[in-house]
């Protein structure tokens, strides 16, 4: 059979599986709206004062959302979509269409008639930790890669048991999955005289080694920046900043601080961090902060340190935004980047990219975003 | 709930690479004739037309290959129970599918793929690289940005490369000769007014090499192809090796661009008897200059391992890489590329078979990349020895 018959025959088994599974998604998601309706923790209102829309249109919107998405629209109340007199749905990109924009976007780097993928780049940690610190641009450095028996240590390239831990005398680092997202298997690693700390809990080298993903990488530990510290110094409060390259250029499309809360030492919106915006003219953060759909509702102060977000300005934002703009000419291969960068006393340091960042916290701060985001990230083409 | 999802897709996937596996098996079967037609136009095999085709058939059935390297390992000319030690061509469907699963993730590949890219992380990881001036695109005025960066490396011609280009291919050469800019591909040369870029091409400053190398053709940069491996205990080995070189004045030495390719024996760092180029023809000496290739001592072989083995740590996480290494002017070996998956066959043909190595043969078993019986029968004899 010739090249081009077989890729039709391809694309059309391609797309007849895409669309099936998309019917079946679709049937399997409505029947999940009653549940997602009814539980207290999902559909509280965001916007109590405000008049909300009867049950039945509320419901309806959330039928005719999953119909066109298939996906249960989580932030419906965080978007406010249940006021009569709120935002329209049609301004939110549905977190589906945005994921697959961005990653049919990020995913095809079209270099004349070929299509490649360069998103190994920002998925892979120790690469990512590898490129910028061979660019010399400020990241954590990575110490070591576990790759489920041995640590191979990047400074002497020797590889040891993953007992030689227990040899060393001071060591105060994080521990990741290698290949992880949203924070999940990060923690914090302290090994003093043999003795090993788990996000500071005693513990042993067994249950190390339960915590530890494979492969793993062992980073150095970050120190914040001190104002960044005061609104929560529990976790290390990263910004996130989104910069996509379109028609050559590079430019900032939008950025949120994550603050940790309630004792958690990590600031990830999805296990119950709080996102709050900053003005990219003024690197300030915005007025309200806002929890994840079930972790809680607006804020406009920490709720630990009771210090107000409005007007609080993000140190060296300015240069996390250049620096963030002039390293993605590095990853020129990737259309859109969001930038997990922490502030320490010495400025920005980026701890990671993500190549499929979700839109649905930006929306949620900012408001809807979807012809900003289609405007912003064109699918490529041959 | 999650793990069992992924345990669905992991499930779903493994049915569609084995289908995807069985579908290419069977379009290799009917390229069998074809195989068999090339082999018998070569006038060096004297199998009997059953022989071949009995011998062909074996290599597909038995040995789970496709036998394209009957023709390029002269395999008429060695003995049946020696052909379990030769691996095959790596493109083939039992060896890529473990070949990446293992030691070659297809997802990392871009790094290498990407010329630019590849320099870009090689110079900053600090490993020597001839200059990269950047990359132009044809729908830029890159003519004009040949001319400036020829006028600022004025000593030296230019080499443009298509940014995902192999074997040589579409590869031009830019110099100036007479206050004109000319540039020259393998057949023709044309002023740069009248050079069409087809697709984004990296440029690069030609390397000086070094005159032990360029003895073999002062044209071209005659460079050494190193596979090298991290086996599961993170020890680096050689895998094999050769040394390519350009025939006549052609300025690229690949051996599908019409070089000569030479086997290196690693462990006294020498050149071996005979190099092949891509017809199966066979050399004792270069064709062009003359020089012996049997027993020639590789220049700086020791800082050229060395070199190698850096390489291949600074990618942990891509355990087999082909390396093309050039020695430059006072003997440092200096980078051209990164090749995420070099050809096996073709390297089998002047390096002689991979798994005869032994530590070659228990890595390859250790990572299962080992494709049919007798290749595991060779690994099991190792264990009781």
């Amino acid at each position: 059979m010739k090249k081009g018959r077989r890729g039709v025959l391809f694309r059309i088994l391609r797309g007849t599986n895409s669309i099936l599974e998309r019917i079946w998604t679709t049937l399997v998601t409505l029947a999940s709206i009653p549940g997602f309706l009814k539980s207290p923790a999902t559909s509280q209102t965001y916007f109590p004062a405000e008049e909300r829309k009867s049950r039945f249109r509320i419901y309806l919107d959330n039928f005719l959302w999953t119909i066109r998405h298939a996906e249960i629209n989580e932030c419906y109340f965080v978007y406010g979509l249940d006021r009569k007199h709120g935002s329209k749905g049609e301004q939110y990109i549905s977190c589906r269409e945005g994921m697959n924009l961005i990653r049919k976007a990020n995913s095809q780097a079209w270099t004349g008639a070929r299509a490649t993928d360069y998103r190994c780049l920002c998925k892979d940690k120790f690469v990512f930790g590898e490129y910028l610190a061979a660019l010399s641009f400020p990241t954590p450095k990575n110490l070591a890669i576990y790759d489920g028996s041995r640590l191979l240590w990047l400074d002497h390239g020797d590889t040891m048991g993953f007992e030689s831990l227990l040899d060393v005398d001071q060591m105060d680092i994080f521990c990741k999955d290698a290949l992880g997202a949203h924070g999940c298997n990060v923690f914090s690693l302290k090994v003093d005289k043999g003795r090993i700390y788990i996000d500071g809990m005693e513990s042993t080298l067994d249950e190390l080694r339960k915590n530890m993903q494979v492969p793993s990488l062992l980073q150095e530990r970050l120190t914040q920046h001190p104002k960044m510290a005061e609104i929560y110094p529990g976790s290390i409060n990263t910004l996130r900043l989104v910069t996509v390259l379109s028609e050559g250029e590079i430019a900032p499309f939008g950025a949120f601080v994550k603050f940790g809360t309630k004792g958690r030492r990590v600031d990830n919106w999805a296990s119950g961090g709080l996102a709050v915006g900053v003005n990219l003219e003024t690197g300030k953060l915005l007025s309200t902060g806002v929890y994840r759909p079930g972790k809680g509702g607006f804020a406009v102060s920490h709720p630990e340190s009771g210090i107000h977000f409005e007007g609080f300005e993000i140190p060296f934002f300015r240069k996390a935004v250049e620096q963030a703009t002039r390293l993605h000419r590095f990853f020129y291969g990737l259309v859109s980047i969001g930038w997990d960068i922490a502030i320490t006393p010495k400025g920005p340091v980026f701890i990671e990219g993500n190549h499929g960042w979700e839109i649905w916290a930006m929306q949620a701060i900012v408001g809807g975003l979807k012809s900003e985001l289609r405007r912003a990230i064109p699918l490529p083409h041959p | 709930m999650m793990d069992h999802q992924q345990d669905i897709r992991l499930q779903k996937s493994n049915v569609v690479l084995r289908a995807h596996l069985y579908y290419q098996r069977l379009r290799q079967l009917f390229a069998l004739p074809g195989c068999y037609r090339k082999v018998r136009a070569f006038n060096d095999c004297e199998k009997s037309r059953l022989g071949l085709a009995l011998d062909l058939f074996t290599l597909f059935f038995s040995y789970k290959t496709f036998p394209d390297h009957y023709g390029l390992c002269r395999l008429w000319e060695i003995d049946k129970k020696e052909w379990s030690y030769y691996y095959g061509s790596n493109y083939h469907p039992h060896q890529r599918l473990r070949l990446q699963k293992a030691v070659q993730p297809f997802e990392y590949r871009v790094l290498f793929n990407d010329k630019y890219l590849c320099a870009l992380i090689c110079r900053a990881l600090g490993i020597r690289t001839p200059y990269t001036w950047g990359t132009i695109e044809p729908g830029q005025d890159y003519r004009r940005q040949i001319q400036l960066w020829l006028q600022a490396s004025p000593a030296r011609p230019l080499i443009i490369k298509p940014l995902f280009g192999s074997a040589g291919r579409d590869i031009v050469m830019v110099k100036k000769i007479d206050n004109c800019i000319v540039v020259s591909s393998a057949k023709v040369s044309i002023p740069l007014d009248d050079f069409f870029l087809a697709e984004t091409s990296i440029v690069q400053d030609v390397l000086v090499q070094d005159a032990r190398m360029a003895a073999f053709s002062p044209f071209s940069v005659n460079t050494l192809r190193i596979i090298t491996m991290l086996t599961k205990q993170d020890d680096l080995i050689i895998v094999n090796g050769s040394m390519r070189s350009g025939v006549g004045e052609s300025f690229v030495d690949n051996w599908s661009a019409g070089g000569v390719s030479v086997g290196v024996d690693f462990d006294r760092g020498r050149l071996k008897k005979y190099a092949y180029d891509r017809k199966w023809n066979r050399f004792g000496t270069h064709p062009t200059s003359g020089v012996v290739f049997e027993d020639y001592p590789i220049p700086e072989w020791e800082r050229v391992h060395a070199t190698a083995a850096a390489i291949q740590k600074a990618f942990p996480f891509y355990r087999m890489l082909g390396l093309d290494m050039a020695i430059g002017q006072g003997g440092e070996p200096v980078l051209i590329e990164i090749n995420g998956a070099p050809d096996l066959a073709a390297l089998e043909q002047k390096a002689g078979p991979l798994l005869k190595s032994e530590r070659v043969l228990r890595a390859f078993g250790e990572y299962d990349l080992l494709v049919n019986k007798h290749q595991r029968k060779l690994y099991a004899s190792l264990g009781k020895q």
